[in-house]
């Protein structure tokens, strides 16, 4: 006989696996692996893909770097994993324009504020600690940025977003 | 059988494991159940309103802090405002399931009967359980929980104070926990 409860348990299981990946332990990031960059080559081919579609599905646990037919449906909700939104122009508000389109998109407000170290940021750049990738990933999605301008997340970016799981640093990319 | 760790310590470690959200939710679930099918018309709207809560919990399991409070109490806040929903909108909310993916349960006759007999037995349970409690702990719990008063009305009644009330709801709820698992077969 199937079972209410066996049912909703297996739904409950299911979605926790699905939903939210795992979270390692933080490890520092050293930069210039192999793996990044290969990653980051298919990350590219995935941006265009997800530029020429409207918002769409990609929950990337398996990207598939074939180009497909635009999508309609909104961008996958996600759980709701605190953003940073940094300023990094001097065009006031842009911060606050992506961080609303990250909400509206299932993310949690994070800090919004400019970035102080650096106001002549020309590319738009997300940065995602261990574990937070496949979001950091989603909130390119939101932002239209390219996967390529995804990376792990250092020591300084991690200071200016007060430790948010995903800092996304505007640059002057989104001021046009 | 599963390891007798507590519920605020297994609900911490739900945020990252799914066995450990399974295990909080087979420790709960009846209980939910139960909760709702003394205060909705029907046992699919209870099994449909337990969905959706369990379904939150899990969405929001990492906004569980044990220092506010104790798993039980989060999770039946949860139970409520879901309750409070459904009685103002005539229908259950159904947004936790959808932005966790999960598609609602359709429940046939068998699985209702089922339904009916889990939370019978669970409320039968509950009332054999409470009436073993020391009385001021049975009436706290039953303020508390079964009829939903808040901690400061429930000082008020019984002329203590504020703390002292929630001493004697989470010692009383402690006490029913460990009754009702020494029933599990």
């Amino acid at each position: 006989m199937t079972d209410f409860i066996a049912v909703l348990e297996e739904q409950l299981v299911t979605a926790h696996r699905e939903r939210r990946p795992r979270r390692r332990p933080p490890i520092p990031w050293r930069g210039g692996a192999v793996v990044v960059a290969a990653a980051a080559t298919v990350a590219a081919v995935i941006a265009v893909v997800i530029a020429l579609a409207s918002p769409g599905e990609h929950r990337a646990a398996s990207p598939r770097p074939q180009p497909s037919p635009p999508q309609t449906t909104p961008v996958h909700p996600v759980p709701r994993t605190t953003v940073a939104v940094l300023n990094g122009t001097t065009v006031t508000g842009l911060a606050r324009v992506a961080s609303d389109a990250l909400v509206a998109n299932g993310f949690r407000e994070g800090i919004v504020t400019n970035d102080t170290t650096n106001q002549q940021r020309q590319r738009t750049t997300i940065y995602y600690e261990p574990g937070y990738k496949e979001q950091a990933q989603t909130a390119a999605g939101c932002l239209d940025v390219g996967l390529d301008q995804v990376l792990p997340m250092d020591a300084t970016a991690r200071v200016a977003a007060d430790r948010a799981p995903i800092a996304v640093f505007i640059g002057a990319d989104k001021a046009k | 059988m599963e390891p007798d760790i507590d519920d605020d310590a297994l609900l911490v470690a739900a945020v990252e494991d799914p066995d450990a959200f399974a295990q909080f939710y087979r420790r709960h679930v009846r209980g939910v159940l139960a909760y709702f099918r003394r205060r909705v018309p029907d046992a699919e709207t209870a099994a449909d309103l337990t969905a959706e809560t369990f379904a939150a919990a899990l969405e929001g399991r990492h906004r569980y802090a044990p220092d506010r409070g104790p798993a039980l109490g989060w999770l039946y806040g949860i139970a409520r405002r879901r309750l409070v929903g459904f009685q103002r909108r005539g229908r259950v909310e159904r947004g936790a399931r959808r932005r966790m993916g999960m598609a609602r349960i359709e429940l046939n006759d068998e699985m209702l009967e089922r339904v009916e007999a889990i939370a019978d037995a669970e409320l039968a349970q509950i009332d054999v359980a409470l009436a073993a409690l020391p009385d001021d702990q049975s009436v706290a719990v039953r303020a508390r929980v079964l009829e939903d008063r808040g901690y400061d009305e429930i000082a008020a009644a019984e002329q203590v104070s504020e703390p002292t009330a929630r001493q004697r709801v989470s010692r009383g709820l402690a006490a029913l926990r460990a009754h009702l698992r020494s029933q599990e077969p």
